[in-house]
């Protein structure tokens, strides 16, 4: 089984954001999956944590890699 | 969040992307404020950039007439636009939506993606609720919303909807998976709002355009550029956006 986690570039140019991309990512992983979420800068970052609160998912890790965020969200149901 | 700039033409276009801009919306002025503009124009300046550069189109105030609207949305894609915008005044909510189904119906087997459009000032030319946008693209399929203004007379899309309204329906567009924009005589000082917003596009011509004339004057690379650095520093969290929220009014 693959256990590595699921990435989602938000530092794309791409007319859905990293919300829109993530939302359908999450509806294909199954429970207890881990999606990476690089995300461009501190606005984006504070919107995913409040999306995956709302949804009930777990941020496993928030980490600083040079000018992008990365957010390790978990499937919890 | 993306800049997206409304050009007129190639010379319009190649400013705006000199300066910056992730977006070159394509449109005519001389029919309506947001008219199409004529296929040539729309090919050339598609041909003249790289894919990264995303092309919109839009046909305006789109008539009562599903099949005429599907034909021009088809039009569109056979131009490799990377989306088009569909939007309406004069339509009831069913019409709306049967002309935006037919739309993502022309839209089959093309890389085009559908936007649909209403106008936070509606209610002035006796239109759709603007707020029922996301319903209207959800329940049609499309790709993404936009919410714009009709009235270029000074005041802009915030003199017609408030942040908290505007707010709520991008967060519920990015919950379904959809792009998210906003546009409407907007300038550099509505971009504390618009980040506090956060749409994954804001649309902007007038704010960029020499002496500030959406009309008179033409797209300036230096100001894309003006823009686009004022929208990173807000990203960045380097100018504090709940600064000017916070702030008592007078």
């Amino acid at each position: 089984m693959n256990t590595d986690p699921v990435l989602v570039d938000g530092t794309k140019k791409n007319c859905r954001g990293i919300v829109a991309q993530l939302v359908d990512i999450m509806s294909q992983v199954g429970v207890g999956a881990v999606v990476d979420a690089v995300v461009p800068d501190a606005v984006n970052r504070e919107e995913v944590i409040n999306w995956a609160k709302r949804r009930g998912y777990t941020i496993v890790a928030d980490t600083r890699r040079g000018n992008v965020f990365v957010l390790s969200l978990m499937k919890t149901h | 969040m993306l800049l997206m700039v409304s050009v007129q033409d190639l010379d319009e276009a190649t400013e705006a992307v000199k300066g910056g801009a992730d977006i070159v919306d394509v449109k005519n002025l001389k029919e309506m404020t947001v008219g199409s503009n004529f296929p040539p124009v729309i090919r050339r300046v598609r041909e003249a950039f790289p894919k990264e550069i995303h092309v919109s189109v839009t046909l305006g105030v789109v008539p009562n007439q599903p099949g005429t609207v599907a034909l021009a949305v088809y039009g569109a894609a056979a131009l490799n636009a990377t989306s088009v915008k569909v939007g309406f005044v004069n339509s009831d909510y069913e019409m709306a939506l049967r002309i935006l189904r037919e739309s993502k119906r022309a839209l089959e087997g093309s890389e085009t993606k559908l936007v649909a459009a209403t106008f936070a000032d509606s209610h002035l030319y006796g239109g759709i609720d603007p707020t029922l946008v996301v319903k209207l693209a959800k329940e049609s399929g499309s790709d993404g919303i936009l919410i714009d203004t009709l009235t270029k007379d000074g005041r802009n899309l915030f003199d017609f909807m408030d942040e908290g309204v505007l707010k709520d329906l991008v967060v519920e567009a990015k919950d379904l998976g959809m792009s998210t924009a906003l546009s409407g005589s907007l300038r550099i000082e509505n971009l504390d709002t618009l980040v506090r917003i956060n749409p994954d596009i804001v649309g902007v011509r007038g704010a960029v355009c020499t002496n500030g004339d959406r009309e008179g004057g033409k797209v300036a690379a230096s100001a894309v550029a003006r823009l686009k650095e004022e929208i990173k520093l807000r990203m960045e969290g380097k100018i504090n956006v709940y600064a000017s929220w916070l702030k008592p009014k007078a």
